[in-house]
């Protein structure tokens, strides 16, 4: 029975498993991915003369296929750039590092190879892994917490007595986002006495009278800023049905200051749509922020912020500045702009682009594998190269002279 | 009080800017003769420090751009057919304004710019691209000047090709006003209205400057304030306001002269008048000034009067440690390092042509082509290393030294490649290369018409990464460009039948060019995961997609792809020279193209020089690939003997 299947496997193996296997380690599939990636970079860079960054990493590299529209007019369906990396994976562990034939003359090649993988492993967990948002803070302001710059969620927040504990109920963007395409959400949970029904999520909209008394306000849809998507108000409309039956509906804004409130089952209840947010284990607080231009033009040379950290009882003051980052606790605080007092408050403005990133620094060490490999590899090429060039130039003068 | 003084002065100033040039056309001509500027005069003018474009530089190196960027040229050659120098033309312009106004220094390239100021019927008069006088483009200063100040608000994407070349000579007529109306203040004095006014300078109707400074300042300081000095002062302010143009004098002994403002006339003469402790100074400047002036018509007494400025101005600059580095900008200035090198290469080219049509004098004239060679490399070299110890920053900030690096990169590598095999190849390329670059570097600075020695953005200022990522880069971008110099060579070789059943000489350009690739893409590959660190300890992301990223990508998936097209043994060496040349394409594409993405109908001047340089290389590029191919074709279908790539590679 086990011979049996041993030889059916080695069948299939022959016949299927191994082509298989030799086509993923090919030199023919590393040349086509790479120079289909080198086509996708190609669009997705002219494709930014006409969208934002945003939209052309979505379409031409965040995705599986894509449709592009070839010079002579002719559309063609091309791999996207997560297929495409995905592809170039699999051929770099099974031809680059499995399949490779083993000598010590190809030791920079494992290492490069190794280096690449490392790459491609951290931008893998960076994609799926990471926290980035923005936090903008006037002088003298603190904050614990850091948001999105395109995506949203819907909170539901419970009133408490004092004694009970804060609850806080989050829709997430995921659940979000396909409701701008239509169709609505059910939200419904063991701690909520009411159903919430979420629909028409609009990604940048601006409040409006509405009909009447039972609808004072509706949202109209604007077009998506692609460019400077932190400046989208995004809408979403909500209809609230308790136990009893009562249903409340509202629409809910972006950029509204306060949450809508209401009651059920005996409890007040506030509903916002808000930025999505993150907490921070410790508060910032922003002390003194400066900036100056080069004499007479209007080049910035420098912005800086002096920040002060809490964390329990303790409180540091950082230095944060262009290339310098605050990194603690795995949040990186990026200086990213400085807006001087305007309004007459004379108080400056920071923001600092807040990262989460648990690979922050695979790229500089995989960096490092990658020049240390390519310097093996190379370094023992150009010596066998110049050892044969010596070796001709002996034979050719040892010719000449023996003529 | 004085700064309030400047400030309501401010608005009816700006007006500086609608107003025809009134104090060059309503002046008397009374203007004394020109002299022979002596080599001592221009010199000391050419040291004088100033603070122009965000940095400290000799006086001689804002007149050279401010020339640029109106003649695009960097000196003058007066109707009599008299050429001078930047500094020369500099002295002419704002000493004897009168004079130099009628001078032809305004280049303007389409004269249809002139339909749009109203002047059609001098149109008529000149060639398409042809030079204008100040005098000639006078009628049109109204219309210049309100067209300027509205085509400047539209968006730099949205401008019509009319619109840009109305602002190009917009600026140009800004530039030139700075300095034509430098030493207004000291051509006019200060007007004095009313007999109280005038009965204190002995009933005159002007008083120079520094006279009127005086006598306000004892006033002021005797604590008395009578009803004619608040005017007068006005009055000096506005006239010191027309001379504002140019940062002329360092603060006394400021902690970092070099990013401190720096002052103009109207703020000298604002802060003689104040209570400050540099008041003496000041008023010590401006009286140096006034007397430059006064000299302009004698020979020797001017070379005195500015040989006074320049110790008065070093002095200064040396108080708040700004004058270091002016000495040395001189001397690079005046070497000339890139304008020499490029005609040592193109000489060190035509020896290795004529080594080649005389073998008999082969080994003596390869020897000069060797000497020739490295003395190129050695001074562009040096050029680059002076340029990093005068910005005290890494080699590599904008596209200009971008040029530069890589042409001496390219040339020490081929350098190397030659000591190594000896196979005169490399050593052709060097020359080659070197000429080549150095003459678009050249063309690059005349297309540009700025000083190419720049302040850096805050994101950019940091000599780490500028050290790391944008050398190995660039680094990576010169060998690239030498591999596919190569794959040229290969190619050349090939259509034209030279040495074509030497096996050993194609193997060896072939190894030479795998060799390049190779050490390219070390760069290349390091380069770009460096540019996404340093991405990363900015902004906190490694990569972003944007054009400057991807460019450097399709850098490394193209050399990638050759290589293991190589490796795979899909590539020999004709391949291998074609592949090299796409891959060059895709070099100049993200060095050059992905800055200027989007150019489109409306391109002028810098931009559309660029864009019609970078077409023609895609172009010829292409077409050398074309015709290779078409050998190679002709060679695989019709010949009977193995083609040459059967040969080499068996």
């Amino acid at each position: 029975m086990s011979s049996q299947f041993r030889q059916r496997f080695q069948r299939i193996w022959d016949r299927i498993l191994q082509p298989v296997w030799v086509f993923l380690g090919s030199y023919a599939l590393a040349i086509s991915v790479l120079l289909l990636l080198l086509v996708l970079t190609y669009f997705g860079t002219i494709a930014q003369i006409h969208m934002s960054i945003h939209d052309a990493q979505m379409k031409y590299f965040d995705s599986m296929f894509v449709r592009v529209e070839t010079p002579i007019g002719i559309p063609a369906l091309l791999p996207g750039g997560r297929l495409l990396l995905i592809l170039l994976t699999i051929n770099l562990i099974v031809g680059g590092m499995v399949r490779i034939r083993r000598s010590s003359s190809k030791i920079g090649i494992y290492v490069i190879h190794a280096g690449i993988l490392i790459l491609l492993i951290g931008s893998y967990f960076e994609d799926v892994g990471s926290e980035k948002g923005y936090m903008t803070l006037v002088e003298g302001e603190r904050k614990d917490y850091f948001h999105s710059g395109s995506d949203w969620e819907v909170v539901i927040h419970m009133a408490v007595n004092d004694g009970e504990e804060e609850r806080d109920f989050v829709v997430p963007f995921e659940q979000l986002e396909p409701l701008a395409e239509g169709g609505s959400l059910n939200v419904s949970h063991p701690e909520l006495p009411f159903t919430v029904r979420l629909s028409d999520f609009l990604l940048n909209s601006k409040p409006q009278r509405g009909p009447d008394r039972r609808m004072p306000v509706v949202l109209q849809e604007l077009p998506r800023d692609a460019d400077e998507v932190q400046a989208n108000a995004a809408g979403i409309s909500a209809l609230v049905v308790d136990g009893h039956g009562t249903r409340r509906e509202t629409v809910l804004w972006g950029r509204s200051l306060h949450p809508w409130v209401f009651k059920a089952d005996g409890r007040d209840w506030g509903m916002t749509l808000r930025k999505r947010t993150w907490m921070l284990p410790y508060s910032v607080q922003l002390r003194d922020a400066e900036g100056t231009e080069h004499p007479g033009t209007s080049i910035p040379s420098r912005y800086w912020s002096d920040v002060r950290r809490y964390e329990g009882n303790t409180a540091t003051d950082v230095h944060i500045k262009m290339n310098h980052p605050m990194r603690e606790e795995g949040y990186t605080f990026y200086q990213t702009g400085f807006q001087r007092a305007g309004g007459g408050t004379g108080k400056d403005i920071s923001t600092f682009s807040v990262v989460k990133n648990p690979t922050d620094r695979v790229p500089l060490y995989a960096c490092i594998v990658i020049a240390i490999g390519l310097v093996i590899h190379f370094a023992t090429k150009l010596e066998r190269y110049m050892r044969a060039e010596n070796k001709k130039r002996e034979l050719a003068g040892h010719a000449t002279s023996t003529a | 009080m004085r700064r309030q003084l400047l400030n309501q002065l401010s608005g009816l100033l700006l007006l500086g800017l609608l107003l025809p040039a009134t104090v060059a056309t309503a002046a008397p001509a009374s203007e004394p003769a020109l002299p022979k500027f002596s080599k001592a005069t221009l010199d000391a003018i050419g040291r004088i420090p100033v603070q122009h474009g965000g940095r400290v530089k000799p006086l001689s190196t804002f007149a050279t751009y401010s020339l640029l960027h109106i003649r695009h040229r960097k000196g003058f050659t007066d109707g009599d057919g008299k050429r001078m120098s930047s500094t020369e033309w500099f002295l002419r312009a704002s000493l004897f304004p009168r004079t130099a106004m009628r001078d032809r220094v305004f280049r303007i390239e389409d004269s249809d710019v002139l339909d749009a100021i109203g002047l059609k019927d001098l149109k008529e008069l000149k060639r398409k691209t042809d030079y204008y006088s100040y005098q000639e483009l006078s009628p049109g200063m109204r219309q210049l000047r309100q067209k300027f100040r509205e085509y400047v608000q539209v968006d730099r994407n949205d401008q019509t090709r009319a619109q840009k070349q109305v602002i190009a000579l917009g600026s140009s007529v800004n530039i030139y006003e700075s300095i034509q109306r430098l030493f207004v203040f000291a051509d006019f004095g200060v007007p004095l209205r009313g007999e109280e006014q005038s009965g204190q300078f002995g009933g005159r109707e002007f008083a120079p400057l520094t006279e009127v400074l005086k006598k306000l300042r004892a006033t002021f300081q005797a604590g008395e304030d009578p009803e004619w000095a608040q005017p007068l002062a006005q009055a000096a302010l506005t006239v010191a306001y027309e001379s504002r143009g140019l940062r002329l004098a360092a603060p006394i002994s400021a902690d970092d002269g070099y990013l401190a403002d720096w002052f103009t006339v109207d703020v000298m003469v604002d802060r003689a008048l104040g209570d400050q402790p540099d008041a003496d100074a000041n008023m010590a400047y401006i009286e140096k000034l006034e007397a430059l002036h006064a000299a302009r018509g004698n020979a020797g007494a001017l070379e005195k009067a500015s040989i006074a400025l320049y110790e008065e101005a070093r002095a200064r600059a040396e108080s708040s440690k700004a004058y270091g580095k002016i000495d040395l900008e001189v001397t690079y200035q005046g070497l000339k390092a890139f304008f020499w090198s490029k005609w040592i290469f193109l000489l060190g080219f035509f020896v290795m042509c004529f080594a080649l049509l005389f073998p008999k004098l082969n080994k003596p004239l390869v020897r000069t082509a060797w000497g020739l060679a490295i003395f190129g490399t050695v001074l562009s070299i040096y050029g680059i290393v002076l340029r990093c110890v005068l910005l005290g920053r890494p080699p590599v900030t904008t596209l200009y030294e971008t040029l530069l690096f890589v042409t001496g990169v390219a040339c020490l590598t081929g350098l190397a490649i030659e000591w190594m095999n000896r196979r005169r190849v490399g050593l052709f390329l060097v020359l080659s290369f070197g000429a080549l670059g150095m003459f678009l570097s050249d063309g690059f600075e005349l297309l540009e018409q700025q000083d190419t020695m720049r302040p850096l953005v805050a994101v950019l200022d940091t000599n780490f990464w500028l050290a790391t990522h944008v050398t190995t880069i660039t680094a990576g971008y010169a060998a690239g460009l030498l591999a596919a110099a190569f794959g040229h060579v290969y190619l050349f070789s090939y259509i034209l039948r030279i040495r074509r059943n030497d096996k050993e000489y194609y193997r060896g350009i072939q190894r030479m060019l795998y060799g390049t690739l190779a050490f390219s893409l070390i760069f290349t590959v390091v380069g770009t995961i460096l540019g996404g660190v340093w991405a990363n300890e900015s902004w906190g992301r490694f990569w972003g997609w944007d054009p400057k990223e991807n460019g450097a990508l399709m850098i490394v998936l193209s050399q990638l792809a050759i290589i293991h097209g190589r490796l795979g043994g899909y590539l020999k060496g004709f391949g291998l020279s074609i592949a090299s040349i796409a891959s060059a394409i895709i070099i100049a594409f993200s060095w050059w193209g992905t800055n200027l993405m989007g150019v489109g109908l409306h391109a002028y001047g810098f931009t559309a020089g660029l864009d019609t340089a970078l077409k023609t290389f895609y172009a010829v590029e292409i077409f050398t690939m074309l015709v290779a191919g078409l050998v190679w074709f002709y060679d695989f279908k019709f010949a009977s003997k193995p083609s040459l790539e059967e040969s080499v590679t068996a």
